[in-house]
């Protein structure tokens, strides 16, 4: 019988993994599904409705993007105990630390406002008024992170992110309207061999834009901090990187289906609607327009419930993570204590910046016409411009400072991999940043 | 005894013989002459000489701005104070009183006191001074409470109309400047306790205050402490506490407070640290104990061997009782480390049984340990996992607990604090 003692025994084994692993899950998901906030969103809708399934390719990319970046994060915290905005003043000194925490403070609250619109446009498809989602949402927002404990805020947090899953059922229905003709081996040949159809409002300008933007909801300033800093207050050890690396990649795993599911969903309905393709701007267009779209099926009402509850939902992670990016870069530079494991009376600025960001963004958004909130929507991709190459390079340079990571400094190949995405994405997003600009710049096709 | 020239049908004499004042009240309040038409300046500060068990108004300091010299009007020279403006005497010699010279023992109540933070030795918290409430009698001044609480701030801008709530006063007893003398800190009264009663508060309670001050105030507090109250309260920090107050530390400091520590103990600190602090702080510790430590930092769950003290009395069964107190009190080990005494046999060191302290106190000097040992006591081996010694900790609600190998040789102990945080 000594092959069932072993057997127990590593059985055993794998269970005490288990349970480590699932104890230390958490900030990589977190991280990488609020990535998917209500901007997110938004741009992935446009992009099925315009491209179709033609874009799909570009997640296989994106993917491990992402988890590179993030993972050294991880890193990071964990070896040197500091949140992201510390290690860039200890590193760099005060002018790149207050350039970085001044720009990440601007860049979060102006793209906390879309993540107020976002929601407030979602509720209102379910008839809900402005005001009252304000209010409500800044309610809710403040009790997921007033227990004085990260660990409630963790789980309340990865709760909220199995709502972005309301995408997949969406975009399951959407293909069984059968609106796509072939099918899903349609959706698949978009991962290999992708097919545009340009037209007078579909140029290729707008087609590398599109993509800019994909890559630009992906990877964001505020993620940087954000993991860092949940990796500190989570108390995360060195030996806990391998697990955390994990969690990386499975956040990095989720938000890119989630991403490709909502291109589906609105490639299905509305790039291959039978009368032709239906331009669509924001997610919250997409919603209202289902059931207008889908009118010959009753999935439309229901499409445009699990639209709403899934744009609303992005918002809210988007709001929480920004918000508390924010608290935690602040409390880190001005000395504060900073931390969710902490109560009101005893981190009260903690609490107060995060309480101040939320409120101020939220009436932003209440009272701002349109044009002042398109011009919030350009003005915040011209801040992540100037800020996203300087994080990821101060990143990048922190990693590989051999006596502060000890054995965990930059590899060779981590170093070529994260210096190539790093390339890449300055490349890009300068790209898309002047685009946004002066549309004009690239020909006149490009909106 | 300083005498005061009290002009005769002043308010002093007519009213109690006592006042309390606050001295929001007095901030920028008129300083004139004897003729109230004659204005010497805005008051700037009161001058205190710290002395037991109360400080004493010692003068008033006036200050011109723009470069002119300050005045500095002693308290003998004050006949009658009202709200808003104070008469003074005219100078005896000249025109103007002479400039203010600080000196040692002296205190500025706005400069040193007001908005700055004490630590509360009764409340046992971090406050911040709004308000002094000053006892005034027979023209002497003394300071008789610091306000701790929003109404004395409320005071000082002139809304305590407002007065949302009750003052917090807390006794100057209770807050005593240690800064003065000890720390050469540009933040004069921001500590104020003496050192001697910093060693009677909890070390929980002092982990806590030190957690609301700024880096340079900890790292003064933390300075008077003896090593093991440090080592202790270090412990009880946390995590970003720890990381600040460990960065202050000297070497020949750090080597001392850790020395206090035990394995397991040490491994929870050094899990809270940044690599480079963790990695100077083990260079410190003995070849052996360095690397057990290592040991249990890169595992998620430690085993017992790594965790337990080798530390603890062993004592064989005919032992009599009596012998065993005198070994026990010859032993200069911690108290922490005598809960329990190890009966085992010798020369291998099989475990027999567990002696209570408290049985043994209770038992006759002739009984011997056979007759008071409880037995089987509880025992773990040596690869059994923290969460498992903890689960046992609870279950048999012990202190200590016997590491024994498969052949029930004694190898260590594991103390309640070192599993249990």
């Amino acid at each position: 019988m000594y092959w069932i003692s072993k057997l127990i025994h590593a059985l055993s084994r794998l269970r005490r993994r288990w349970v480590i692993l699932l104890a230390v899950l958490g900030p990589g998901i977190i991280t990488m599904v609020a990535d998917n906030d209500a901007g997110g969103i938004s741009t992935y809708a446009q992009t099925g409705a315009r491209t179709g399934f033609g874009m799909l390719w570009a997640f296989i990319i994106l993917v491990p993007m992402a988890y590179f970046v993030q993972e050294m994060t991880v890193r990071l915290g964990a070896v040197t105990k500091r949140g992201h905005a510390e290690a860039i003043f200890d590193g760099f000194g005060p002018v790149w630390g207050w350039f970085s925490v001044f720009d990440l403070v601007l860049i979060n609250w102006l793209t906390l406002v879309t993540e107020y619109i976002g929601m407030t446009q979602a509720a209102r498809i379910f008839g809900i008024p402005e005001w009252l989602t304000y209010l409500g949402v800044t309610a809710l927002l403040m009790a997921i992170v007033i227990t004085g404990r990260y660990w409630t805020f963790e789980k309340i947090t990865l709760a909220f992110c199995l709502f972005n899953m309301v995408y997949i059922p969406a975009a399951l229905w959407a293909m069984g309207t059968g609106n796509v003709p072939g099918g899903w081996p349609v959706v698949a040949r978009g991962f290999y061999a992708p097919e545009f159809h340009f037209t007078d409002q579909f140029t290729p300008v707008a087609l590398i834009t599109l993509i800019m933007a994909n890559i630009g909801t992906t990877i964001t300033p505020w993620q940087i901090f954000f993991q860092q800093s949940a990796v500190v207050d989570k108390g995360m050890d060195i030996k806990d990187i391998r697990y955390g690396k994990i969690d990386t990649f499975v956040g990095a795993m989720l938000t890119c289906t989630v991403a490709v599911f909502i291109i589906i969903a609105t490639g299905a309905v509305f790039y291959y609607h039978p009368a032709g393709p239906i331009p669509i701007e924001s997610a919250a267009q997409a919603a209202t327009s289902m059931p207008e779209v889908l009118s010959q099926h009753r999935l439309g009402r229901w499409a445009e419930g699990l639209f709403a509850i899934g744009l609303f939902d992005a918002g809210l992670l988007g709001a929480l993570c920004i918000s508390l990016s924010t608290s935690w870069a602040l409390g880190e530079v001005f000395g504060w204590a900073h931390s969710l494991n902490k109560s009101v009376r005893e981190a009260p600025w903690f609490y107060v910046a995060y309480l101040v960001m939320l409120l101020t963004a939220g009436v932003v958004s209440l009272i701002a016409s349109t044009r002042v909130q398109d011009a919030i929507t350009i003005f915040v991709q011209v801040v992540a411009v100037t800020l996203l190459p300087a994080a990821l390079v101060f990143l990048i340079l922190l990693l590989n400072d051999a006596p502060l990571m000890g054995e965990h400094v930059n590899s060779r190949w981590q170093n070529i991999a994260n210096w190539s995405i790093t390339i890449f994405v300055i490349a890009i997003s300068s790209l898309f940043g002047v685009s946004v600009l002066f549309p004009g710049l690239f020909g006149a096709g490009s909106k | 005894m300083i005498t005061t020239p009290v002009t005769p049908g002043n308010s002093q004499a007519a009213g109690p013989d006592h006042r309390l004042l606050y001295f929001s009240k007095f901030l920028r309040a008129r300083v004139c002459e004897t003729r109230r038409d004659f204005l010497l300046g805005k008051l700037t500060d009161l001058v205190f000489r710290l002395s037991e068990p109360y400080p004493e108004a010692i003068g008033i300091y006036l200050s011109h701005g723009w470069g002119n010299p300050s005045e500095f009007v002693p308290w003998e020279r004050v006949v009658r104070i009202e709200p808003g403006a104070v008469f003074v005497l005219p100078p005896e010699r000249g025109e103007c009183y002479p400039p203010f010279v600080d000196q040692p023992g002296w205190i500025l109540l706005n400069e040193h006191l007001m908005g700055k933070t004490i630590l509360d030795m009764e409340g046992r918290g971090i406050e911040v001074v709004n308000d002094v409430q000053l006892l005034e009698s027979r023209g002497r001044m003394i300071i008789a409470h610091v306000d701790v609480s929003f109404n004395g701030f409320l005071r000082k801008w002139g809304l305590d109309w407002l007065a949302p709530q009750k003052a917090r006063l807390i006794a100057w007893r209770y807050v005593q400047p240690l800064s003065i003398e000890d720390v050469t800190s540009t933040d004069k009264v921001s500590l104020s306790i003496t050192k001697s009663e910093l060693a009677e508060l909890p070390s929980e309670d002092l982990a806590d205050s030190l957690e609301e001050l700024s880096g340079k105030q900890q790292a003064a507090v933390f300075s008077v402490l003896d090593t093991e109250k440090a080592a202790e309260t270090l412990l009880e920090a946390e995590p970003r506490a720890q990381r600040q107050l460990v960065a202050s530390l000297t070497v020949d400091r750090a080597r001392a407070i850790l020395g206090e520590m035990s394995t397991a103990q040490l491994a929870d600190l050094l899990s809270a640290l940044p690599l480079d602090d963790r990695n100077d702080l083990i260079a410190l510790l003995p070849g052996e104990q360095a690397d057990r430590i290592r040991g249990i930092l890169a595992e998620h769950e430690a085993r017992a061997d790594a965790l337990m003290s080798t530390t603890f009395l062993r004592m064989t069964r005919e032992t009599r009782v009596g012998e065993a107190l005198a070994r026990l009190r010859g032993s200069k080990l911690d108290a922490e480390e005598v809960w329990d005494i190890f009966v085992v046999l010798e020369p291998a060191g099989v475990l027999l049984g567990v002696v209570d302290l408290r049985e043994l106190v209770m038992a006759s000097d002739d009984a011997t340990l056979e007759d008071v040992m409880a037995t089987p006591g509880v025992s773990a081996n040596q690869d059994v996992r923290e969460e498992e010694l903890a689960e046992m900790f609870v279950k048999y609600h012990l202190r200590m607990l016997p590491i024994v190998d498969p052949n029930d040789r004694i190898l260590g102990v594991i103390h309640y604090r070192d599993v249990m945080k």
